[in-house]
């Protein structure tokens, strides 16, 4: 805790105590004037102590449910109500019943209630954190221990420690991450290189089956670390581009494709640019990815539309198939790694990790990826998939990268990653 | 036509060398920096293709120690292993005039290495009526048409398709189009080279169809292309 922060607290603590004074006084003096006045009578002592129970234990049924600040605040508030209950009750009735002792009590149980549970979620947090030292120990993964403070109390000790361990783990998710990214690029090239020495060959059914292979371990090689650089990019790098000329770039690299399909594209674009903020290589895979995965779904001579579409904040992108939809069980799973909507008589060419991307790219510019079945007017019959993006749009005139922004939300700490 | 190869990666080179020489070049390879450094004086070269990391030194390290003994080098080619934003910006960057990324086809490298030698041979044209495809420009007059129908281009879409044209497959930066189109400096406001690249793609209709490929490399240059 800071100095400064003490300090506030001593004097928020003290300016309490004196308003408590004067308020105590204050009651005082009303409460004279109350039992001065003959009518009202003292309560019989049972009715007391029950009374006083009751208002003592009270709090405790919510205690539980509320934060410490929340807490303190709440017995603030319910002491000025005890007080004024049986102030009341004095005035209308004529009646008197003591509040010290409520109060007392309530007073004297917040801060050992408190106590307790800070004690006892400080020994669970050390507990927890404890074992995760002693886990990363057992992995050979032993911390370095730092010098204390010399000026240290035993809390700031225990937060060191937590940062330290959080350090620690996210060293250890960046260093898995880069191995992966290692890996996969070092992978890659030696596979591209015997694909093209595979093209010397004349072709025969074991040298096509073997280019599957190549192929399918290229393409998963490609996918690891597409999805590894997603994760990593920094928003801080993004640059202002137009999604309408990115999505007619993915649709021109994909002609040919189209045209071995005879897959035809209904293409709905506004005229004018439509820009947003992001990486142009993330976004430019993750609209291929969504128009491949619509393609490789769709039969022969089938129609795709592409639709985009804007309001004032937000753009959103409508891929349309024909193919034979998502199996419901699928719909939630399919952005998640490895899934594939499976069905008998599609390619399963991709490796599971094309819409993974795409979700992990989407949420990394602030936008929403999803999918659902499109239905036969009127029936349940499936028509085919919709895959629907958005992404918010940019309102910044310049094409600076911004160096700080606000609107990003911090990274979860330890996000699952592949 | 004479091409250096600066390869450390054997297995690749060899692949790119059977490659070039099928299509009639002359390719002299090399395996370190310093072999080729030597060996530069005293050859001439049409073009060179450097692998981004070699043993003893960087590709761009190669490129800047020939300028420090040569005026005018070759068309410089940079074949590297990956393919992202911040590498295209360091080829482009290093001055090089376009990338590979490794392992890249056949088709590919042989269109680059193309467009560079068109380029770099490229005579004067005073002929005010230049075709390109079906796209006619002219000029004189600064209109562009295809099939006799008249497109409406604005001065710097005029300017710029005509770039783009004279350029076909080369690797054109977008800092290199605000300087050459707009005589400006790339600094500035950059939304206005993907402003106009948009409309001349829906205007020229440079898309497949038309037999026109018109890319934009991470924003950070464009290439048009013939598509087949």
């Amino acid at each position: 805790m800071q100095f400064k922060d003490r300090i506030l607290i001593m004097t928020a603590l003290g300016l309490f105590a004196c308003l408590l004074v004067i308020s105590v006084d204050f009651n005082a003096h009303i409460f004279s004037v109350i039992v001065d006045n003959k009518s009202v009578e003292h309560a019989p002592t049972w009715l007391t102590c029950l009374l006083t129970f009751i208002l003592a234990v009270l709090p405790f049924f919510w205690f539980s449910k509320f934060s410490p600040f929340r807490s303190f605040l709440s017995i603030c508030a319910y002491i000025i109500a005890v007080v004024s209950l049986l102030f009341s009750v004095a005035y209308f009735y004529k009646v008197w019943i003591p509040p010290t002792g409520a109060i007392l009590a309530i007073l004297l149980a917040y801060p050992l209630w408190s106590s307790s549970k800070v004690n006892a979620t400080q020994a669970a947090l050390d507990q927890a954190l404890q074992n995760l030292q002693d886990e990363l120990a057992r992995l050979g993964m032993e911390q370095v221990a730092e010098s204390p403070h010399s000026v240290e109390d035993p809390q700031q000790a225990r937060i060191r420690k937590l940062a330290l361990t959080a350090k620690h783990l996210r060293d250890m998710h960046k260093s898995r991450t880069d191995t992966l990214v290692f890996i996969s690029h070092d992978i890659r090239s030696p596979l591209g290189a015997a694909m093209l020495l595979l093209d010397k060959f004349e072709p025969n059914k074991y040298s096509v089956r073997m280019r599957q292979l190549l192929e399918r371990a290229h393409t998963m090689a490609e996918g690891f670390l597409q999805a590894s650089r997603a994760e990593m990019s920094d928003v801080n790098k993004f640059h202002v581009l137009d999604m309408v000329s990115l999505t007619q770039q993915v649709v021109d690299d994909i002609y040919e494709l189209l045209a071995t399909k005879n897959i035809t594209l209904e293409m709905h674009l506004p005229e004018d640019n439509v820009w947003v903020r992001g990486d142009f290589g993330l976004l430019f895979r993750a609209v291929s990815n969504v128009l491949l995965n619509a393609v490789s779904y769709s039969p022969q001579g089938a129609v795709i539309k592409v639709i985009i579409d804007k309001d004032d904040v937000t753009m959103c992108l409508k891929v349309i198939d024909q193919g034979p939809g998502i199996p419901e069980d699928k719909i939630q799973k399919l952005f998640k790694r490895f899934s594939r909507a499976e069905s008998e008589q599609q390619d399963q060419s991709g490796c599971g990790l094309g819409l993974y991307f795409v979700g992990i790219t989407i949420r990394k510019h602030r936008g929403t990826a999803s999918v659902g079945n499109v239905n036969m007017p009127g029936t349940i019959n499936i028509q085919g998939a919709e895959f629907l993006i958005t992404l918010p749009l940019e309102r910044r005139k310049n094409n600076l990268p911004v160096t700080y922004d606000r609107r990003v939300k911090p990274e979860p700490t330890f996000e699952d990653t592949i | 036509m004479k091409i250096a190869l600066l390869d450390d990666d054997l297995a690749y080179a060899e692949i790119v060398i059977e490659w070039l020489e099928e299509a009639s070049f002359k390719v002299d390879h090399f395996k370190t920096g310093l072999d080729f450094v030597r060996k530069y004086p005293h050859e001439h070269y049409d073009l060179c293709i450097f692998d981004w990391g070699l043993p003893d030194m960087e590709g761009p390290d190669v490129m800047v120690s020939l300028k420090l003994r040569a005026n005018k080098l070759p068309p410089l080619i940079f074949l590297t292993g990956h393919s992202e934003e911040q590498d295209i910006v360091r080829v482009i960057d290093a001055g090089a005039d376009d990338y590979v990324v490794k392992p890249a086809s056949r088709a590919i490298l042989l269109a680059r290495v193309n467009a560079l030698l068109r380029r770099a041979n490229s005579q004067p044209n005073n002929d005010p009526c230049l075709e390109f495809g079906s796209l006619k420009f002219d000029t004189k007059l600064r209109l562009a048409s295809m099939g006799g129908e008249d497109f409406k281009l604005t001065d710097k879409e005029f300017d710029l398709a005509l770039y783009f044209m004279k350029n076909e497959g080369v690797l054109l930066s977008r800092s290199h189009l605000m300087q050459v189109v707009w005589g400006a400096s790339p600094d500035i406001e950059t939304r206005k080279v993907d402003v106009h690249v948009s409309h001349l793609r829906t205007k020229l209709k440079l898309t497949p169809e038309h037999g026109w490929k018109l890319t934009s490399i991470y924003q950070q240059g464009y290439r048009l292309e013939r598509s087949n």
